[in-house]
């Protein structure tokens, strides 16, 4: 090793001397690297686009489409008559009511009657449908577009696509995420850099008001010291990787530290919503009870999404009603939403609502038919999903299931096509945004994946 | 699953087989040539009858993956590679033949057609990864037996080449195939490199300056074989290997779920798990143990003991104590029992069979409920005490040991038993003077407000129980009894009746209590009637003729050493999971592993002394390029360290690992009681901030004296002799785990996990900045390195030694100058003391070493 390669500066090893994606571009294999050395830094995008970021509020366990947003009149007039399931079981007609919201008229269900206010912002898509009906390939799948193979998250591509607007905070954040159903397969980045990981934050079945990111302060140095320090810290990790040429994992532990640097002065200031007015707090419904936790994470999601982090997801669980459909159904939907229809209100208060895609929905839906008298179902066929802002049109319904909600037949939305739409909100083209690795050029959506215009503002 | 016709079965399961054939290399350029113009049209037009992702398999034709196109259908083999003319999808695009016209309904473009037929000439070169989607009848479990997870592993030639290369049979496998993928293995790594890789992956925690010293700077350099032999013998290698057990075993100590309530008694598996594989002890009889050891005999009560203690493998997994309904609460827990078992020693998820047939793999929910009885026939004990949030509370077991003084749940002294039986009579007397004064209440006609009172008696039942239960599990004496958790037969065993659709409400008939036809042998053990049939179940899991019990052992301890798994699944050998990489090696290596009477360390060892194993782990383009993910193992995979390798080999530069082990386990001094109460996230976290059990003894001890028993509180005893023991022994609550654990992926303790993964996330980066246990440790390491060397250079030498194994380079030693030299001229702008200034460089230099990404790498 020469003298030389001590006196890199700080500036110099940042512009460019990162061994790993240097060599990336000399090779030729991943072309998108060489357009900058900060995998951070806002990127162009492929087309102009409609959303600048996306607040997924990811509802864990499938939740009733048939009871919230699909309304079924035929079924509810076919109550106790044999469904479609593979044992006779009896349809199960909504135990709620729907009417219709707002201007556009929406049919949405008394479970939700706040998010209903918001009916001529919501793009209710009823056509949804994905492949396996099983909560872990479901989940990963949602998030990654393929539960076989271990691939990048929806967010780490959105991420790598688009970098980040504020090199603060990471780009990518996931707040109480959940342990099962895939854990941190879910937000990873697969074979992408790491950086383009998700930043998980809590975990399930904690308040996310005690969840917090531990070690942000240094007990001991200043702010320059330790910069004095981790300059020290990257030297070492610089030598490292040219002593291996390649090594993606120091690259991504580069990154990371610059990241953690960055982060210790914003972080505690975003997190912290007390200062926000009393009028905000309540409006969320934090210290509301069983609001309490969501609307806190409503809260920090709109806190983020203003701060600059590109992808941010929320979790609420759990759905899986597989029994006792009407106190723990209710119980899920009085939890969210107050504080859903608030971060609504909210993003568009701040006129951040016309730039911010909000998605709602889970993994899969559930059956007509009844399960242990009181219960639904996985139904994989069919099921809802919802967006609101970021370039979708309000007011509308895209696709639909047949008359008992069994199965989307119209406008058909797959997974795939999901990511591909969302995708294409963000201003990238599924088909273009792509990684070489093992000597092909990966997607998030493979060979599949119809942006659904019809959509689109 | 779709039914497809016996052909077509022959098709695809000789395709599942088939995948074991070299296959030529692909171009690029086929590549391309595949993904632009024959996948798309495949999607486009034949997916919706043929293919997985929409379940339909016309003809038995699927073609959305590379087996399900190559299997062909009913009518034979779609596509004769090479041969365009006699490939039955040619023909019927074509619409030649009038019986075979594909599309039914319209013809492809000539174009199209034309590029099927170059296609096909070229070879059919298909990059598609096997998408794991054979279609596969399992009506008849006798075809089932043709997957090659259910057929019995055969011992393998060994592909002898005549290259130097090889060094042990293991090589002439891996060589094999690298040759065939066209990759060129690296070179061996360095000794310094490997005495590293060996210390951390057998101990999990580095090699002292000594050891690296003479094992690969001395002139000689001991044998590598001598090494390994000493490492095994280390009692630190139980530490290590049991842990990993612990993970495929979902240790912890609390129920978990919405209640979580702690399992102060579940530290005696782990112990038994450390010890068993300290002693060697036979994989199949260390299987039996787990799920049988209460059936099993033994000599002397010591060993009894350890028999019933293993069986706590069946009692500890997750548990929704507040189940409101007992038969839900017993059909979720003798589910969790099956799929824990299952999955850990088969790779099956058999429990996936308890609504409906499995979905992937032959099992049928007849064989679910057959072992379900075995499991009805058998009463767990998994303790906790009954109180308002726990409905479910079950008893223990006493062990017949007398325990060691230093047992982890104190001795009582006479008054403070008095104290405690005083406890439980006042909350009793009170309890029934509010039943008296509630029935006179009553009878007086007043009026009586149900809802307080019933609250009021629930608050006193769980006080008493709580108190009794301290009673209870302690001698007259004061003295803790010892007890564990496990199970036992059933006075009665029974079988279990089918649940239609798992439901509880919705019963059916009656199955006789047995196995899983497709990995019994000829002759699976008989259950008597009069038995539950564990002990048959425990040697049915571990008989020879069970063609996963071995390959999934070989398979996890291979994975664990080399970084990916021939079968990349660890867990799931079923359909749903990966295919084997090296089937062949796979197979030698399970029938080795009986051959060698099941030691653990001989396979082990049989790994290390591979020259695959010992390989650098240097970067390759043209490997990488082809093989990016290093599943031929072109290369050593270099490995993140583990959370707990992380703590203790911070502790071992700073020399503060305290070796010996601890007695019980913090859970144990927090004894009964709700996480969150009885234990906090304080005391949990602490334990990798600070401390030692001892500390955590007397914080939980005197906390919970002052709420529960009624004593004085003592002085919160922070002082006594900081002991750090190895991270193994670091309290595993369910959804409270310590930091340290938290932020470098530990495996998730309610699920069976045989491959943590690893996460790059600022989270880590802040923990080795900023956490007060890091730059307490790496202050304490500068004091060492100052008081043990004497010059700055031999400080900056030893400091490498500690943290990295090697000595440092002229580069680095002038980075440490520098960096010295302008923390000072920083310290003296900031006007910080010279003395103090100098304490802080070095403290802080250590600090970065920890920090850095070779300290948490193992090459």
């Amino acid at each position: 090793m020469n003298t030389q390669s001590n006196l890199l500066s700080r500036r110099d090893m940042l512009r460019g001397a990162t061994a790993g994606f240097g060599w990336l571009a000399f090779q030729g294999m991943a072309a998108q690297l060489a357009a900058t050395d900060k995998p951070l830094a806002a990127k162009q995008p492929h087309h102009a686009p409609k959303a600048k970021r996306v607040i997924f509020l990811c509802m864990r366990g499938a939740p009733s489409h048939v009871d919230t947003f699909d309304y079924k009149p035929r079924l509810n007039r076919d109550n106790g008559k044999l469904g479609k399931g593979r044992r006779g079981e009896k349809l199960l007609g909504s135990l709620w009511d729907f009417q219709r919201h707002g201007q556009s008229g929406q049919m949405i269900s008394e479970l939700f009657p706040s998010v209903a206010e918001h009916a001529d912002d919501l793009c209710i898509l009823n056509g949804m449908h994905t492949d396996i009906p099983n909560h872990p390939q479901a989940f990963v799948q949602m998030h990654t577009g393929n539960f076989q193979f271990v691939r990048p998250s929806l967010g780490a591509w959105t991420l790598y696509g688009l970098g980040t607007e504020n090199s603060n905070l990471p780009g990518y954040i996931t707040l109480s995420p959940p342990a099962a159903v895939g854990g941190s397969r879910n937000y990873g980045s697969a074979f992408l850099p790491a950086i383009y990981q998700g930043t998980p934050i809590g975990r399930e079945r904690q308040n996310v008001a005690q969840a917090n990111l531990p070690n942000l302060e240094n007990p001991q140095i200043s702010a320059k010291t330790q910069r004095l320090q981790l300059d020290l810290i990257q030297s070492m990790n610089h030598h490292q990787l040219q002593r291996d040429k390649f090594n993606p994992a120091v690259e991504g532990i580069i990154e990371s530290f610059e990241l953690a640097f960055r982060m210790q002065s914003e972080i505690p200031e975003v997190m912290d919503t007390s200062k926000e007015p009393a009028r905000v707090r309540q409006m969320y419904g934090i210290g509301r009870g069983g609001n309490d936790n969501f609307a806190r994470q409503c809260l920090l999601a709109r806190r983020f999404a203003e701060a600059g982090v590109r992808f941010i997801e929320i979790s609420h669980g759990n759905w899986d009603q597989h029994r006792n459909l009407e106190t723990a159904l209710t119980n899920n939907c009085d939890q969210t939403d107050g504080p859903v229809a608030a971060l609504l209100t909210d993003l568009k208060q701040r006129d951040m609502l016309k730039d911010t895609l909000v998605i709602w929905g889970g993994e899969f839906g559930r059956t007509p038919h009844a399960q242990n008298g009181n219960g639904r179902d996985h139904n994989a066929k069919g099921y809802t999903m919802w967006m609101a802002g970021g370039g979708v049109k309000g007011g509308t319904t895209y696709g639909s299931t047949d008359e008992y909600g069994y199965e989307a037949v119209d406008n058909k939305m797959h997974t795939h096509d999901w990511h591909a739409t969302i995708l294409h909100l963000l201003g990238l083209d599924h088909e273009r945004l792509t990684f070489r690795y093992a000597g092909r050029d990966f997607r998030l959506t493979d060979v599949h994946g119809n942006v659904a215009r019809e959509i689109i503002v | 699953m779709k039914r497809t016709t016996l052909i077509a079965l022959a098709g695809t399961l000789l395709a599942a087989t088939g995948l074991r054939a070299a296959e030529a290399e692909i171009t690029p350029q086929q590549s391309a040539f595949f993904e632009e113009k024959i996948r798309p049209v495949l999607v486009k037009h034949c997916y919706k009858c043929h293919s997985e992702a929409e379940g339909k398999s016309k003809g038995g034709l699927i073609v959305d993956s590379k087996s399900g196109l190559r299997a062909g259908g009913s009518s034979g083999y779609a596509i004769i590679p090479g041969n365009a003319e006699r490939s039955l999808l040619i023909e019927a695009i074509r619409h030649t033949n009038e019986d075979l016209q594909m599309p039914p309904d319209y013809k492809l473009s000539r174009r199209i057609i034309g590029d099927f037929e170059q296609w096909i000439k070229m070879g059919a070169p298909d990059p598609r990864e096997d998408g794991n989607t054979v279609v596969v009848n399992w009506r008849d479990p006798d075809k089932a037996r043709n997957f090659w997870a259910f057929e019995q592993p055969v011992k393998p030639e060994v592909p002898k080449s005549t290259s130097s290369w090889p060094r042990t049979d293991i090589d002439h496998f891996v060589l094999q195939k690298t040759a065939e993928q066209g990759l060129k293995i690296v070179g061996d790594a360095d000794r310094a490199t490997l005495v590293r890789r060996a210390y951390y992956d057998l101990l999990g925690l580095p090699p002292s300056p000594k050891t690296v010293d003479r094992f690969s700077y001395s002139k000689d350099g001991e044998d590598f074989e001598r090494l390994l032999d000493l490492l095994l013998d280390s009692p630190l290698f139980g530490e290590k290997w049991g842990r990993h057990w612990l993970d495929v075993a979902r240790y912890a100590e609390s129920c978990g779920k919405e209640a979580n309530i702690t399992f102060p008694h579940a530290w005696r598996y782990r112990d038994y798990v450390i010890k068993a594989f300290n002693q060697d002890k036979p994989y199949d009889r260390f299987i039996q143990e787990q799920i049988a050891g209460d059936l099993l005999r033994s000599k002397t009560k010591e060993e009894r003991a350890d028999l019933m203690v293993a069986t706590t493998f069946l009692a500890m997994g997750p548990k929704s104590m507040n189940e409101a309904n007992q038969r839900q609460f017993m059909a979720d827990l003798i589910d969790e029992q099956i799929d824990a078992t299952s999955q850990a020693v088969l790779g099956m998820t058999i429990a996936c069979a308890r609504c409906h047939d499995h979905k992937f793999d032959p099992i049928s929910q007849r064989e679910y409920y057959a072992l379900a009885g075995i499991f009805a026939s058998t009463e767990t004990f998994y303790g906790t005490v009954a109180t308002q949030g726990n409905r479910r509370a079950g008893r223990l077991l006493e062990l017949p040991i007398k325990e060691d003084e230093d047992y982890s749940r104190r001795t009582f002294s006479t008054e403070e038993m008095n104290r405690l039986q005083d406890l439980v009579d006042s909350r009793k007397e009170e309890r029934t003077k509010i039943f008296i004064e509630a029935r006179e209440a009553r009878r007086g006609g007043g009026d009586v407000d149900t809802g307080r009172l019933r609250q009021q008696i629930q608050r006193l039942n769980t006080q008493i129980n709580l108190f009794d239960e301290r009673l209870k599990t302690r001698n007259s004496d004061g003295t803790p009894k010892p007890m564990a958790m496990g199970v036992r037969d059933t006075t009665r065993p029974r079988n279990a009746r089918v649940l239609d659709r798992g439901e509880i409400e919705n019963p059916r008939e009656y199955i006789q209590r047995g196995f899983v036809h497709v990995l019994s042998g000829e002759k699976p053990p008989r259950i008597p009637m009069s038995k539950s049939g564990r002990k048959e179940l425990a040697e049915w899991l571990t008989a020879d003729d069970n063609p996963l019990f071995a390959r999934v052992m070989v398979n996890r301890v291979w994975n664990w050493l080399m970084g990916n798994g021939i079968v990349a699944t660890v867990d799931n050998f079923g359909v749903n999971g990966k295919r084997p990489t090296h089937p062949e090696l796979l197979d030698h290596l399970a029938v080795r592993f009986k051959e060698n009477g099941y030691s653990v360390k001989k396979l082990v060892k049989e790994i290390m002394m591979s020259r695959t194993y010992q390989l650098a782990s240097d970067f390759s383009a043209r490997n990488y390029s082809k093989d990016p993910d290093n599943v031929y193992y072109w290369q050593h995979s270099k490995r993140r360290l583990e959370a707990e390798e992380i703590r203790d080999a911070i502790l071992a530069v700073s020399d503060q690992l305290e070796y010996s082990p601890p007695m019980g386990s913090l859970v144990s001094y927090a004894e009964d009681g709700f996480v969150g109460r009885t234990i906090s996230e304080r005391d949990i976290q602490g334990t990798s901030a600070m401390s030692s059990n001892d500390d955590m003894r007397s914080r939980v001890r005197s906390r919970m004296m002052a709420s529960r028993v009624g004593m004085s509180r003592g002085t919160d005893g922070f002082n006594d002799g900081e002991r750090n023991y190895r991270s193994v022994y670091m309290p595993v609550v369910r959804d409270m785990l310590p930091e340290v654990l938290n932020v470098f992926d530990f495996a998730e303790p309610s699920l069976v996990t045989g491959d943590r993964q690893t996460t790059i996330v600022p989270g880590q980066s802040l923990y080795f900045l900023n956490s007060p246990f890091v730059i307490q440790q790496a202050g304490i390491t500068a004091r060492r390195i100052y008081d043990e060397r004497r010059s700055g250079s031999d400080r900056i030498d030893y400091l490498y030694m500690l943290t990295l194994g090697r000595q440092s380079t002229d580069a680095e030693m002038t980075l440490a100058k520098n960096y010295f030299e302008d923390f000072m001229k920083l310290a003296r702008r900031d006007g910080t003391n010279t003395r103090d200034a100098i304490g802080l460089a070095l403290s802080t230099f250590c600090q970065a070493l920890m920090a850095s990404a070779e300290f948490r790498y193992v090459n």
